[in-house]
C-alpha cells in the first residue's frame, strides 16, 4: 500500500493526522505549511515525495472561503498525487453516500443516506449532513452545524458552528453562514452572514 | 476657535427634520453606481431625505422614481439592489419607463377615471450620472450639478470611474451617532493616528501640518479630492489580476458633500462609506467595496471582496466606538467645540451647515 502524506496547517492538520491514524494502516507523514496570507501556496517541498509511493491528503481551514485548501488540493492534483478521503471510524455514514476525494469526516459527524459530499470538503465533529443532501466542492461544514435533508450547499461555502440549514434549502457558492441560527430560505451565491455585520453582506454584479 | 455648531445640532429631532428638508431633499445626493444597474430591470433602492427612492433600469435607460406604489404605498422594490420589473408585490400594479401605472383589472375592479389614472403615475426625481457615480436630487427645481460640485471635481469622479470593476460587495451598518459626526470624522485626518493606531494608521502617513482653508465656503468647496502616499503598502497576489489606477500606489479620497467618503486603496480597490441620517442621533452607514477592473475574471474574487470588507468593517468599528461615545456625551449645556488651526475643513463644513439651517 502507498504511504500517506498529510499536508496542511495548524489544528486542521492535527485533526487530519488523527483521522488518518484511525483510518489508515500505512506509513503516515505530515507536512506543516507556514501560515497563509492569501497568496499561492509554496509546495516545493513536495518534490521529495514520489507519486508512485505516496498518496496525499490536504488539510486546511475555512479561511478565505476555503481558498487555501482549494489551492493546495489543485496543486497536489497537478503534481499527480492521488488524494484520499478520511472518514473517522466514529463518524456515522449512511447507505449510498458518495464521498469524493480529499474529504475529511470528523468523529461524531453524521451523513444521511444518499447524500453526496464533493471533493476537498470538511465535515466537522458532530456535524449533520441530511439524507439526500449535496455538498459541493471545497466546502466547510463546521462541528455541530446541521444541514437538513435534501439541501444543497454550493462550492467554497462555509457553514459555521451553531448554524442549521433547513430541509430542502439551497445555499449558494462562495457564501459564509457564520451567525448561529436557523436558515430557512434559499441563500443566493456570494452572501455572507457574520457577527461582524448587523445585516447580510452581499456581492452583486 | 469656537465651532460654528453647538452640540444640540447633533441628534436633536428639530435638526434632523431641518436637515432632511434643507440638505437631503434639496441637493444632489450620491445614490449608487451605474455598474449595479446594467442589466435589464436592475434596480437600486435608497432612502434619501426620508423619501424611498428607486433607480430602475427601464429598457436600458436609468430613471429615479419614488419607490412607493401609488395604490396602497407599499415599497415597489425591496433591498438595496436586485433585478425585477417595477411591479408592486401587493396587488400587481406595475409601472413603465415614464412611471405610468398599469393596473390589473382596472375596468372590473378599480374603475379609475383618467384623472385618477394620471395621479397613479410615480413621482420622478432628477438623476445625474457622473462617470459611474449616480446622484439623485429630490427637489422639483434641482440646482445645477455644477453649482454643488466644481467641474474639476466632477472630472476626477468621471476619470476614476474608468477603473471600476462591476462586482461589488455591500452592506449597511446602523450606528448611534449623528450623520454629521461620521462625515466630520472622515475629513479629520488627525484622528487616524489615535483611533486607528493599531490598524489603518500603519499604512497612511499622518497629516503634515496646517492646510490653509478660507473660512467662507461656497457649496462647491465642501467636496474635494486629495491623495497621498502610503507609508506602507502591502502587496497581495490578486493585485496582479486587476488593472491598477495608480503606480506607485496612492491613497486617494473623494469627500462628496454632504455624506460620502470614497477611497481608492492604492488604485487596486475602492471603498465607499455613506453616512445617511436614519433618525435623530442615528446613522445608517452604507458600505460598498469593489476592485479595480479585472484583467480577466477570476473565480476567487468573492474571497478577496469578503476578506477586504471584513478588514474595512474592523476599522469602521473603531470609529463607531468613538463616535457613539461622543454622541452619548453631548448635551445642550456643553460649550461649543474648540477647533484648531488645522481643522479648517471641519470648520467650513460646520459654518455652511449653520448658515443653511438658520
Amino acid at each position: 500500500m502507498k504511504h500517506l502524506l498529510v499536508i496542511g496547517l495548524d489544528s486542521v492538520l492535527e485533526a487530519a493526522c488523527a483521522a488518518a491514524e484511525a483510518c489508515e494502516r500505512c506509513r503516515i507523514e505530515s507536512m506543516a505549511l507556514p501560515s497563509y496570507d492569501g497568496g499561492p501556496p509554496d509546495l516545493a517541498a513536495l518534490e521529495g515525495y514520489s507519486t508512485s509511493q505516496w498518496r496525499a491528503f490536504v488539510a486546511a481551514g475555512p479561511e478565505f472561503l476555503n481558498l487555501l485548501r482549494q489551492r493546495l488540493f489543485d496543486e497536489a492534483k497537478r503534481r499527480g498525487f492521488n488524494c484520499v478521503s478520511l472518514a473517522h471510524p466514529g463518524a456515522n455514514i449512511g447507505t449510498n453516500v458518495v464521498i469524493q476525494e480529499n474529504v475529511l469526516v470528523h468523529a461524531g459527524a453524521t451523513i444521511g443516506a444518499g447524500a453526496s459530499v464533493g471533493p476537498n470538503t470538511v465535515i466537522g465533529a458532530g456535524a449533520t449532513v441530511g439524507a439526500g443532501t449535496v455538498i459541493e466542492a471545497s466546502s466547510w461544514i463546521a462541528s455541530t452545524a446541521i444541514v437538513g435533508d435534501d439541501a444543497r450547499i454550493g462550492r467554497n461555502t462555509v457553514i459555521s458552528p451553531g448554524v442549521c440549514v433547513a430541509r430542502g434549502a439551497r445555499v449558494g457558492s462562495w457564501c459564509e453562514l457564520a451567525k448561529p441560527g436557523y436558515y430557512g430560505e434559499n441563500i443566493p451565491d456570494r452572501s455572507f452572514f457574520h457577527p461582524l455585520f448587523d445585516r447580510r453582506v452581499r456581492i452583486s454584479g | 476657535m469656537k465651532s460654528p455648531l453647538d452640540p444640540q445640532h447633533y441628534g436633536s429631532t428639530q435638526s434632523f427634520a431641518s436637515e432632511q428638508e434643507r440638505v437631503f431633499r434639496r441637493h444632489w445626493i450620491f445614490a449608487g453606481f451605474t455598474s449595479l444597474l446594467e442589466a435589464p430591470d436592475a434596480y437600486l433602492s435608497r432612502t434619501i431625505g426620508g423619501v424611498p427612492v428607486v433607480i430602475q433600469n427601464t429598457g436600458g435607460s436609468l430613471r429615479a422614481f419614488e419607490n412607493t406604489c401609488a395604490h396602497r404605498h407599499l415599497p415597489l422594490q425591496w433591498g438595496f439592489s436586485g433585478r425585477r420589473p417595477l411591479t408592486c408585490r401587493y396587488h400587481g400594479w406595475s409601472y413603465d419607463a415614464s412611471g405610468r401605472a398599469s393596473i390589473p383589472a382596472q375596468d372590473a375592479l378599480y374603475q379609475f377615471d383618467p384623472s385618477e389614472l394620471e395621479r397613479a403615475r410615480l413621482g420622478e426625481f432628477a438623476l445625474a450620472r457622473v462617470g459611474a457615480f449616480l446622484f439623485v436630487n429630490l427637489s422639483k427645481a434641482p440646482l445645477a450639478l455644477e453649482d454643488q460640485f466644481e467641474p474639476a471635481f466632477l472630472h476626477t469622479l468621471r476619470d476614476v470611474s474608468g477603473s471600476f470593476d462591476t462586482e461589488f460587495i455591500h452592506t449597511s451598518v446602523r450606528a448611534r451617532f449623528d450623520w454629521k459626526l461620521g462625515f466630520e470624522n472622515v475629513i479629520d485626518p488627525n484622528h487616524v493616528r489615535y483611533v486607528h493606531a493599531r490598524s489603518f494608521a500603519r499604512n497612511v502617513a499622518p497629516p503634515a501640518g496646517v492646510e490653509s482653508i478660507p473660512a467662507t465656503a461656497r457649496l462647491q468647496d465642501l467636496s474635494w479630492h486629495q491623495s497621498g502616499p502610503f507609508s506602507e503598502f502591502k502587496r497581495a497576489e490578486w493585485h496582479a489580476r486587476v488593472v491598477a489606477l495608480d503606480e506607485p500606489p496612492r491613497y486617494q479620497n473623494w469627500f462628496v458633500w454632504p455624506n460620502v467618503n470614497f477611497v481608492s486603496v492604492g488604485g487596486y480597490s475602492f471603498s465607499m462609506h455613506q453616512f445617511n441620517p436614519a433618525s435623530p442621533g442615528e446613522t445608517e452607514i452604507l458600505m460598498i467595496l469593489f476592485l479595480a477592473r479585472k484583467r480577466a475574471p477570476f473565480d476567487f474574487s468573492p474571497a478577496v471582496l469578503w476578506h477586504n470588507i471584513q478588514s474595512e468593517k474592523r476599522i469602521l468599528d473603531e470609529d463607531i466606538e468613538v463616535l457613539e461615545r461622543l454622541q452619548a456625551g453631548l448635551h445642550a449645556g456643553l460649550r461649543p467645540a474648540l477647533l484648531g488651526a488645522h481643522e479648517g475643513r471641519l470648520e467650513r463644513f460646520r459654518r455652511w451647515h449653520q448658515r443653511t439651517m438658520a
